[in-house]
């Protein structure tokens, strides 16, 4: 990130901004085309992000239904609504639990699976691919999959009965519920940050481990004191990414649970979905998504700022 | 002596566990999988019989058949191929071109579109859903392929991805070709496309792996059944067909085929595009 800073032309100060710009602009080299390649992305950006982010920006502060064309001004209310509507902040802690139910296994059992299949094992190479296939099932299998795999009789109970433990109803308790949207999310997830934290593991000079095991350093000791720390840049990076990524996603809580039972796994962005698509508020809706977009994004500029401190 | 051979010991009692763990693990992840393509050979009545029959004794393959006669899933294929051959080839092209243009190029506003772009990071389809619903609905693009594929195009991170290939070629390189003679379009396909080939088939897999399996935006802007695409129509299928175990573990079989078959194909793309994904999400 640190080449964004761009080289100023080389041009005298007397020229002044004028001749700078008939330096830059109209020079031999056309620096214009550079702009000119640019442009035909950017039209979809500005009609595709842009445009629709300052539209919800506006409709925010408006109610609006898509079956009736008027729209009225109502200020601050659809905010100040949102922050009495037991059903959002259900939706924000549902998410909440959702994130760090899900993150906090998925770094420490993909850095566990990075480390094991990181060792010059005969067949490694194998295991690695096998315990990577969840990643590339199509997404909407998940739920269409472990939908079934959580019924009353299905897999994961009769699992648990193996361990004499008798499984809950997972999609109809409340309290169960949220383990429906947790668990198959890090079944595809782990295998998937497991690969790069492998690549931060391959990044680290294999000499600093030999010089520690001269000194004589133990397994656990390296591990503490070489691992970890040049490991922290790529933790960031899986952790920010996780959590980004946890929050904003739907196609569970959509597909799986409906946000059911009694809106036990009702996320933000199903809450956005239902009120939009379902109940037709759409000032309504918007303001819930404005709140899912500011939380997106402080996590996607811690992102960026990691990028920077990487390159 | 004895100390090198308890090392030995050692090194192999680690090397035993691991393997162990390993097993268990893969195991563990694989499992699911296995149980959705052992169900898909079986009867409805067969789902839950305990003990669990992992290799069917009597398999019934007519559930292939029989479920993929149920829906249009031909169609939904053929959608699903329509959009992400559009949608990938047309980033792929716009996004280099961008990158290009604001790598090799040094004009005035560069940075800021740079960062401009960049900032879409933070507006997902999941935080605009219902603006971008309202913008698409208003081009009449509802039930269209252009209103499925459109959304996809304006991806920052393949621009930048792109932007940061581009800078590692020489300025040598273009500049020899435009004193010879060569447009700047002509200098971008015949010298900078060929020598980024390794970038752009990454973003190519990439990007068709994210489009072809896009659930949320189909979903909002697809309604009549002969525009679904295939995630669409499975899910379509799978909540239609709700106590038919068997057939939609054959579906969710079918349709994870091909993508394994890819994974083992093109394993270094992929796992590189895969990365991504992780990194950008």
């Amino acid at each position: 990130m640190a080449e964004i800073a761009i080289k100023r032309p080389v041009t005298s100060m007397s020229q002044g901004l004028a001749g700078r710009f008939r330096a830059s602009w109209l020079g031999p080299r056309q620096p214009y085309w550079g702009l000119l390649l640019v442009v035909p992305i950017l039209v979809f950006f500005i009609v595709f992000k842009f445009w629709p982010i300052l539209r919800a920006a506006r409709l925010s502060f408006f109610n609006a239904s898509p079956v009736s064309p008027v729209e009225t001004f109502v200020g601050l209310d659809n905010y100040a609504a949102l922050l009495g509507d037991a059903l959002f902040l259900r939706a924000l802690s549902v998410t909440a639990t959702y994130v760090v139910g899900t993150v906090a296994p998925l770094m420490v059992a993909s850095l566990f699976l990075a480390l094991l299949v990181n060792q010059s094992l005969r067949g490694v190479w194998l295991f690695r691919a096998l315990i990577f296939l969840p990643a590339i099932v199509p997404i909407i299998i998940v739920p269409i999959l472990w939908r079934v795999l959580f019924h009353p009789y299905g897999l994961v109970n009769e699992g648990l009965a193996l361990l004499s433990i008798s499984g809950p109803n997972w999609l109809q308790d409340k309290g169960a519920v949220i383990w429906t949207l947790i668990i198959p999310t890090d079944w595809r997830f782990v295998p998937l940050y497991m690969l790069i934290y492998l690549a931060g593991l391959q990044a680290i000079p294999q000499d600093l481990y030999d010089a520690a095991k001269v000194d004589g350093a133990t397994l656990v000791q390296r591990f503490r004191w070489i691992t970890l720390p040049l490991l922290k840049p790529t933790t960031l990076v899986v952790l920010i990414a996780s959590v980004t990524f946890t929050a904003k996603s739907i196609v569970l809580p959509l597909v799986l649970t409906q946000g059911g039972p009694n809106n036990a796994s009702a996320t933000l962005s199903l809450f956005v979905y239902q009120m939009g698509f379902v109940f037709f508020r759409l000032g309504y809706a918007t303001a819930a998504s404005i709140v899912l977009l500011l939380i997106v994004v402080v996590f996607t500029i811690a992102n960026l700022r990691l990028f920077r401190t990487d390159s | 002596m004895q100390g090198l051979t308890a090392y030995r010991m050692q090194s192999q009692l680690l090397t035993v566990t691991s393997y162990v763990i390993l097993a268990v693990v893969a195991f563990f992840f694989l499992l699911p999988l296995i149980w959705m393509v052992s169900t898909s050979f079986k009867l409805p009545n067969q789902v839950f019989a305990q003990p669990i029959e992992w290799i069917p004794s009597d398999p019934v393959f007519a559930n292939y058949p029989q479920a993929f006669g149920k829906a249009d899933f031909t169609r939904f294929f053929f959608n699903s191929i329509v959009v992400t051959v559009v949608a990938t080839s047309l980033h792929v092209l716009l996004a280099s071109l961008a990158g290009y243009g604001l790598a090799k190029y040094r004009f005035v506003g560069s940075r800021w579109l740079l960062i401009l772009i960049l900032a879409s990071l933070v507006l997902p389809i999941e935080v605009i859903m219902i603006p971008l619903f309202l913008t698409v609905k208003d081009f009449g693009w509802l039930n269209t392929y252009q209103g499925i594929i459109a959304p996809h195009i304006g991806d920052a991170f393949g621009v930048f991805l792109m932007r940061q290939y581009f800078l590692s070629l020489p300025d040598d390189l273009i500049d020899a070709a435009r004193i010879d003679g060569a447009g700047h379009l002509r200098t971008f396909f015949a010298i900078a496309v060929p020598l980024s080939r390794p970038a752009l088939v990454t973003l190519a897999i990439f990007m068709g792996r994210e489009v072809w399996d896009e659930f949320l935006w189909p979903f909002l802007v697809v309604s009549s059944s002969n525009m679904r695409t295939l995630p669409i129509g499975i899910q379509t299928f799978a909540s239609a067909e709700l106590a038919d175990f068997p057939g939609i573990m054959a579906i969710s079989t079918l349709a994870t085929i091909p993508l394994v078959l890819m994974f083992f194909v093109f394993q270094r793309q992929f796992v590189r595009g895969i990365q991504m994904t992780g990194i950008r999400e």
